[in-house]
């Protein structure tokens, strides 16, 4: 039971259950430091509502969430945070990488700024941007539902297995 | 089945649905949940930084003693309210009785406010 | 918007003249003045206490490396002070060369409160030492960090900070702990 990676489809009904319940009930844990955090409350708004999707509790706790949305650029200082909020969040776990500075550092190449998060921390969703339009969030969320629906977290990825 | 107990049944489904939900998620969560662990996954969750303070700190005793008079004022309510339910029939003498009681507790009462017992930093 | 006046240049030209401040002369937007670093906590106390032209309101501490300008300066690095009068509605920018070998200047932080962090932000990014400073240390850089950043010779990309962190890994099983 539970996520397989090796897997594309559902064994069985209780996982495909079990999945799609996942996927239509996303928690985001909004991680805005910088601009895209702006296009990404828009897009919790009524006109772009991602509520429709599931993701409507905005549960700014680690624990109580499942879908990491990194949206801004990430720092030095702010590195180690985010690595220890997203060791904080319970399995499954799902993360997008929202907007140019996240996915690749954006237009800040400089000694202060991470060039994409995606080197520490596993990414499912990168959305390009300078900020991307709410369409492109929602389409990165509906992504998102689309692994979930087939079992897939690249956080499983990561894991130290003895046998490969 | 007693017939007086039989018109509580609706608390029973109600107790039985409740347990079902509550406990019945976490049974589901312990078979179908990935389990993995990381570092710092139970760590204290505290913004993403060390735990810098102990939560464990030392507070007020006035806390322990608000919650003692509240007990005992509301062991006094719960003794008012048979009469408050059917005064007419009890008389006047029930009447006198309760305000002999009241009167004591609300001495009482006006003991514990000269103790600036409920006046804080 | 602070507008600027050209009949305030005046009054306050005299006044730094009189301190001490070369160089004076307006860009349209703000006064700026040279002073010498020795003299500079001085000057800026009589400018700040000055009943007729009060420059009371503090803004902001940089500073500036010309090792790579196209003009010869004085010296390597300057701190600018940038202050503004509430009165006369003059800013003022007051630059203080300090020579590459000894960087250091008094600290203008029991003036103004607000140069506590402007200090020791010019101190993370340029390396001077601001002498008198309550509490002297980093302070957007993170622990560990070496060098000063917005020096011309420390390079832009940095020197490999960006990419040393430890790469998120979970292993299987609930932690026992």
């Amino acid at each position: 039971m539970g996520l397989n990676p090796s897997t594309d489809f559902a064994t069985s009904r209780i996982d495909a259950i079990v999945n799609w319940s996942r996927a239509n009930s996303l928690w985001p844990m909004p991680f805005g430091v910088a601009c895209c955090a702006i296009e990404m409350m828009a897009s919790y708004m009524p006109k772009y509502d991602t509520s429709r999707f599931g993701a409507e509790v905005l549960k700014f706790s680690p624990r109580q969430s499942d879908l990491l949305i990194v949206s801004g650029r990430i720092s030095l200082k702010m590195m180690p945070v985010l690595t220890r909020i997203w060791e904080q969040m319970p399995e499954p776990k799902w993360c997008i990488s929202m907007g140019a500075c996240a996915s690749s550092g954006g237009v800040f190449d400089t000694y202060a700024l991470i060039q994409g998060i995606d080197q520490f921390i596993p990414v499912d969703a990168y959305i390009p941007g300078c900020p991307p339009r709410p369409e492109a969030f929602i389409d990165a969320v509906m992504m998102i539902q689309e692994k979930a629906k087939k079992g897939q977290a690249r956080s499983q990825d990561y894991v130290d297995r003895a046998v490969v | 089945m007693n017939p007086v107990l039989e018109q509580y049944w609706p608390f029973a489904v109600f107790f039985v649905v409740a347990m079902l939900v509550a406990v019945g998620g976490l049974v589901v969560q312990s078979f179908l949940g990935p389990k993995l662990s990381s570092k710092h996954k139970f760590d204290p969750y505290e913004c993403g930084l060390d735990q810098m303070d102990s939560p464990h700190k030392p507070y007020s005793l006035k806390f322990y003693v608000v919650a003692l008079l509240f007990m005992l004022f509301d062991i006094e309510t719960i003794f008012l309210l048979p009469w408050a339910v059917g005064y007419r029939s009890f008389g006047w003498e029930s009447l006198i009785a309760v305000i002999i009681f009241s009167g004591i507790v609300v001495f009482g009462l006006w003991y514990v406010v000269k103790l600036k017992v409920f006046e804080w930093d | 918007m602070i507008q600027f006046q050209a009949s305030n240049f005046d009054t306050v030209k005299t006044r730094l003249e009189s301190l001490g401040a070369t160089n004076i002369h307006h860009d349209g937007a703000s006064v700026v003045a040279e002073i010498p670093r020795t003299k500079a906590f001085d000057i800026i106390k009589k400018i700040k206490d000055d009943p007729e032209i009060g420059f009371r309101f503090f803004t902001d501490i940089t500073g500036a490396d010309f090792l790579k300008y196209s003009v010869k300066k004085p010296e390597r690095y300057a701190v600018i002070y940038v202050l503004l009068s509430p009165s006369l509605g003059v800013r003022l920018e007051l630059i203080a060369y300090l020579p590459e070998n000894d960087p250091s200047i008094q600290s203008i932080a029991s003036l103004f409160t607000g140069a506590n962090w402007a200090e020791r932000e010019t101190y993370d990014m340029y390396g001077f030492e601001f002498k008198g400073h309550p509490n002297p240390g980093r302070l957007l850089t993170p622990e560990g960090f070496e060098g000063h950043a917005l020096r011309k010779d420390y390079p832009l990309k940095g020197k490999g900070e960006r990419s040393s962190f430890p790469v998120y890994r979970a292993t299987p099983g609930h932690a026992s702990e």
